[in-house]
């Protein structure tokens, strides 16, 4: 124990324990200055000359807006759901020989990204041409000249394509194709949202599924697209075949087989997952919903989704919590008490609103 | 998790798991911080969302007293938590966190700025690096003092710090590091460390006379 009867002002402002004391009152403390002032009334004057003086110094740190630190936040979160294994290319590559080398691999996905300018000019031209807003529609029908199927929150549907080509679309989703969809040198569709692809093959006239502005280029392969509006990214998971993810650059990067790619369009940042279980990307095509240690704001609007309601939860913190979860066919009601018997929250189906009680992971 | 759970496939039954963190309340904050970082070691995703929201804002407020440019220092942040968790099974033990992840933003910062190109600088290329970098004295200072005299006279007692005791009286201050974590985070040696920042005491204290 040092002895602090003999300290002078300027001791206690260079001691560690006295500077916790002043600065971080908020820290608790075991109480030891509060006494050692009351037993020493003879340092009181040093004690308060110390303490005037750590107090001049006041941090006023740039602040960091709560809207900021919840994209940086998802930012990271969004990086690491890709966990990247040492031995797979996980970002763009912008040099022309490092992509050359990758080709010589067999069995790809040839993923071929545009560079960071002629990307906007890209994702512009596709808003402003391709994708156009259009209403809402249960069945397909035709809207100057291309046909749409749109399917809302709470279904999902399976249709086949004129040459033969299966799509699964998930809920709160569309897809778009053209009239001259059988005639053209490309076979080109239009997703927002959720699809899963069986393409028919057809090396003459390959299969372009357009989302968020990339262009994912087929011969003939299964696999499974997610792109919603709002969400940052752009997610596909080859379960067999060959695909090719691009804008308009000669930027490539090439991958193995049974991979997951994700795009994050606020980063232009590539990320490619190994060895997936493809099977959780896909399920939710027979009403099954697996969640890989997800946190809850991932796994809400998915539920929204499946489930068409809004969910409302009064602890915006235990959104951060974790599941690991699969929901075999479930109703919204069986599903929401698989959940609050795994934590102590309450719920309210009122409609198509949804009010979650208490709060999750609170131990 | 790398090491609880599996998942069970669609085929199966309906199933769900929460992930759980591993402290308690009653837990002194140096061996809650050694929990957490062990949690993070094994690969707890909730243990990594705890440090962030414990630690973000302070990174990004010691991070902006080195360059103006918030976005490099959000994008350091950013990069310093990927490759944390991306390195986490060859992660040392720590009691403190704060002081793990000021040491790591500063080092990344450093690279950052001044354009070290290889991802490995051997350690004195490092420290020539954060030679170059400025602590800034802006907005580091001065609460509650009325007098206008005081005030100026400890801001130009400040100002004319070198940067190093300016950062040594930050880090002691303001983040609550002893001397031992502060000569760690400057990379400099213990008693260095303890010079500097008695120095920079000495320093405003003569800049500020005592009050009569």
């Amino acid at each position: 124990m040092k002895d602090y009867k003999d300290y002078s002002a300027d001791d206690f402002i260079g001691d560690d324990s006295f500077i916790h004391w002043v600065k971080f009152p908020t820290e608790g403390g075991d109480g030891f200055w509060q006494t050692f002032i009351a037993e020493n009334p003879h340092k009181r004057e040093e004690i308060e000359e110390a303490i005037r003086f750590l107090k001049l110094f006041d941090d006023q740190p740039v602040a960091l807006p709560p809207e900021k630190l919840y994209r940086l936040h998802q930012q990271i979160n969004d990086r690491l759901d890709v966990p990247v294994s040492a031995s797979t290319v996980h970002k763009i590559v912008t040099s022309r020989s490092k992509a050359t080398r990758f080709y010589s691999y067999a069995a790809v996905i040839t993923i071929a990204l545009l560079a960071f300018a002629s990307w906007w000019q890209f994702n512009t031209q596709s808003s402003d041409g391709l994708v156009k807003p259009v209403t809402v529609s249960k069945d397909s029908h035709a809207v100057n000249s291309r046909q749409e199927h749109v399917i809302p929150k709470g279904e999902r549907s399976l249709i086949t394509l004129e040459d033969g080509t299966q799509v699964w679309i998930n809920a709160d989703s569309k897809l778009e194709y053209s009239h001259d969809f059988l005639n053209g040198p490309t076979r080109d569709v239009y997703l927002q949202g959720e699809a899963y692809f069986d393409v028919t093959s057809d090396k003459s006239r390959p299969f372009i599924v357009h989302v968020q502005g990339v262009e994912i280029k087929v011969l003939g392969t299964a696999f499974n697209v997610k792109g919603y509006q709002g969400e940052h990214k752009i997610e596909a998971t080859l379960v067999h075949g060959k695909i090719s993810f691009s804008g308009a650059s000669a930027d490539n990067v090439t991958l193995a087989a049974n991979q997951r790619a994700v795009f994050l369009t606020e980063k232009k940042r590539l990320l490619v997952e190994n060895n997936v279980q493809t099977d959780n990307y896909t399920s939710w095509r027979k009403g099954v919903l697996v969640f890989d240690d997800q946190p809850l704001y991932e796994i809400l609007p998915i539920l929204e989704r499946t489930f068409n309601v809004t969910i409302h939860t009064d602890q915006a913190t235990s959104l951060d919590c974790r599941f690991t979860a699969s929901i075999n066919n479930m109703s919204l009601d069986e599903v929401l008490e698989l959940f609050s018997t795994s934590d102590t929250i309450g719920y309210t189906i009122l409609a198509n609103e949804v009010y979650i009680t208490g709060s999750f992971c609170d131990d | 998790m790398d090491d609880t759970n599996t998942i069970s496939l669609y085929h199966g039954e309906s199933a769900l798991t929460r992930t759980p963190l591993f402290f308690t309340n009653n837990d002194s904050p140096a061996d809650k911080d050694s929990k957490i970082w062990n949690a993070f070691r094994q690969g707890n995703r909730e243990a990594l969302d705890y440090i962030f929201k414990e630690h973000a804002s302070n990174l990004f407020a010691y991070g902006t007293r080195f360059t103006k440019d918030q976005e490099l220092v959000l994008d350091c942040i950013q990069d310093l938590f990927v490759e944390l968790w991306n390195r986490r099974q060859a992660l040392n033990e720590t009691k403190s966190i704060k002081f793990y992840l000021l040491k790591a933003l500063r080092r990344r910062i450093a690279r950052t700025v001044h354009g070290a190109k290889r991802l490995e600088a051997i350690t004195d290329e490092v420290q020539y690096l954060e030679e170059k970098m400025n602590f800034s004295v802006e907005q580091l200072m001065v609460a509650q003092e009325s007098d206008q005299a005081r005030k100026a006279g400890l801001r130009r007692a400040l100002e004319g710090l070198t940067k190093r005791q300016r950062e040594s009286i930050y880090l002691k201050f303001f983040q609550g590091l002893n001397n031992e974590a502060i000569a760690s985070v400057m990379n400099l040696s213990e008693a260095s460390a303890a010079t500097l920042v008695s120095q920079a005491i000495a320093a405003l204290r003569t800049a500020l006379p005592k009050k009569s």
